[in-house]
């Protein structure tokens, strides 16, 4: 391993301020905060190397290897961070290599002073310094991301006044070269659209369509989109990451998404309550399937709701409840192992039961009588058998 | 019959429409994936390779004037796993849909039929839903 450099020098101090500072603490995720300030004074001596060096396509070899930033204390008395530089400034290969001067400020300490000098001349609603690099105004996004809106980031530097850096610092930095700024986004609504094939989704939130790539989130959170979309507005999901606002603070696309969850927990299971379903099925009328498909038998379903609410007293999970077309009534119950359905017939007061283990096909069919005691308890132990708390697997 | 020939690939993508009385919390019945009594046997689904989950919605939902929640996708592979075979099956008129296909049910009993739909609801994937924009 390498030695590592044990000379220091100040390189900036920053001072949090705003209440969650107040106890002098520093809440763990503003320490990422420093890394974002150490890639934006890259990206700004990255900047000024090109202005200065026309023509060249690349920096220097080695050029941010003589650059490395530690917190060695967090002050006592208040939210202070320290920043140090490790080695010698100008020793860099940036430095030598190009035959400046060791005594000329080096790239990373004309950075510092430009992003001081950029955040100051923003806050007081002054234009953008001519030799801010433009293509490091983007690097702005990834500073300051932990900020909430009453909190300042107090830049200082060595010969330089200070600097606030707020929120609104950050996006109008962000805005001036760019449509959209990126923040925090927590939202919640409905998903109006699902395309597995783009990988795309759109949630409805305050009347805007919020567009999201469904790369690199779990399959989990995809079926929660999907799933959601079905539903309509029956079932909305909250969706939390990063977003990208424009200069109004619209959310118009997420750019990170981090999790997806139903707005309620309990929506699902709301949404398989018995009567609710039932009345459901009862509103649908002859030729309900593409002009075909027969109204379901009213009083048949009255019945029903004793069978399954009984049953479910018993133990039996809340099934998913579909019409046939032939005006009988399919009963599903998914297990992790394992498909069971009821053909119910809320006329005769029958069912055929059948069960499918998924891994080796193997199947199980019963009628029962649901007239009786004796078939809703057959109904229960026929389902719950394959479900995880039976013994599955012996079909 | 005028079916077309049998699809070969097992990655093959086929497209098939559920109705909204199919869907509850989300999840479709194993209903929609087994052809109904004048299906004769042919449970209609469109070829991936030849349209979009997006396509076929708006045809299905369009000219053909027919009710959808969505489009969910099996393969091939996922049929030819439970013995059953798909096959080309272009529509000229009265709507035209060359992407058309049938995955053949034919001689199946009912408890053949139910398995199978209950395993192919198992596999399928959701690939679109949408509400319509105001």
């Amino acid at each position: 391993m390498a030695n590592e450099p044990t000379d220091s020098m100040a390189f900036a101090t920053h001072v949090l301020r705003g209440a969650r500072f107040d106890g002098h603490a520093v809440p763990v995720d503003v320490l990422s905060e420093l890394n974002a300030y150490r890639n934006l004074v890259v990206a700004v001596a990255r900047g000024v190397f090109f202005q200065e060096n026309r023509g060249r396509q690349r920096v220097p070899k080695n050029f941010e290897d003589g650059f490395r930033l530690v917190l060695r204390t967090i002050e006592s008395g208040s939210a202070v961070l320290p920043i140090e530089r490790l080695g010698i400034p100008g020793a860099g290969a940036s430095q030598l290599s190009l035959g400046l001067p060791q005594t000329a400020p080096d790239y990373f300490e004309r950075a510092r002073d430009l992003i001081s000098e950029v955040v100051r001349a923003v806050a007081a609603g002054k234009p953008l310094p001519a030799d801010f690099p433009q293509d490091a105004l983007p690097q702005f996004n990834l500073f300051g991301r932990t900020l909430i809106d009453d909190e300042v980031i107090e830049m200082s530097a060595p010969h330089q006044s200070k600097a606030d850096y707020s929120r609104q610092v950050r996006k109008q930095l962000v805005l001036a070269n760019a449509q959209t700024y990126e923040d925090a986004a927590d939202v919640t609504g409905q998903v109006v659209q699902f395309d597995r094939q783009r990988k795309v989704f759109e949630l409805l939130h305050e009347g805007n369509r919020i567009g999201g790539r469904l790369e690199d989130i779990s399959e989990d959170a995809v079926r929660i989109i999907s799933t959601a979309c079905a539903q309509g507005d029956q079932l909305h999901v909250r969706v939390e990451g990063l977003g990208a606002y424009d200069s109004a603070d619209r959310l118009i696309r997420f750019v990170k998404i981090d999790d997806v969850s139903y707005a309620e927990d309990e929506a699902l299971k709301l949404q398989l309550d018995v009567d609710k379903q039932l009345e459901a099925l009862a509103q649908l009328p002859e030729g309900w399937f593409d002009g075909e498909g027969s109204a379901l038998d009213r009083n048949g379903l009255v019945w029903l709701a004793q069978v399954l609410k009984r049953a479910e007293a018993e133990g039996l999970r809340r099934p998913y409840l579909y019409p046939m077309p032939d005006g009988r009534l399919q009963a599903e119950w998914p297990h992790p192992d394992a498909e069971v359905s009821a053909e119910i017939d809320v006329i005769a007061h029958t069912a055929e039961l059948s069960a499918v283990m998924v891994r080796n096909q193997a199947t199980r069919d019963q009628r029962v009588d649901l007239g009786t005691e004796a078939g809703i308890d057959q109904l229960v132990q026929f389902v719950t058998i394959f479900g995880p708390e039976g013994m599955g697997g012996r079909a | 019959m005028s079916r077309g020939p049998k699809l070969q690939n097992a990655s093959e993508e086929l497209l098939r429409q559920i109705h909204p009385s199919f869907i509850v919390a989300g999840r479709p019945s194993s209903q929609a994936f087994r052809p109904t009594k004048k299906d004769e046997g042919q449970l209609s689904v469109s070829m991936g390779s030849k349209t979009s989950p997006a396509q076929a919605f708006e045809l299905h939902t369009g000219a053909k004037g027919l009710d959808s929640a969505g489009v969910w996708s099996l393969t091939v592979g996922d049929c030819d796993a439970l013995g059953l075979s798909a096959y080309e099956d272009p529509v000229i008129e009265p709507v035209a849909d060359p992407a058309h296909a049938v995955v053949d049910f034919a001689g199946m009993t009912d408890g053949q039929l139910r398995k199978c739909s209950q395993l192919l609801a198992r596999a399928a994937v959701c690939q679109y839903t949408a509400t319509a924009r105001e």
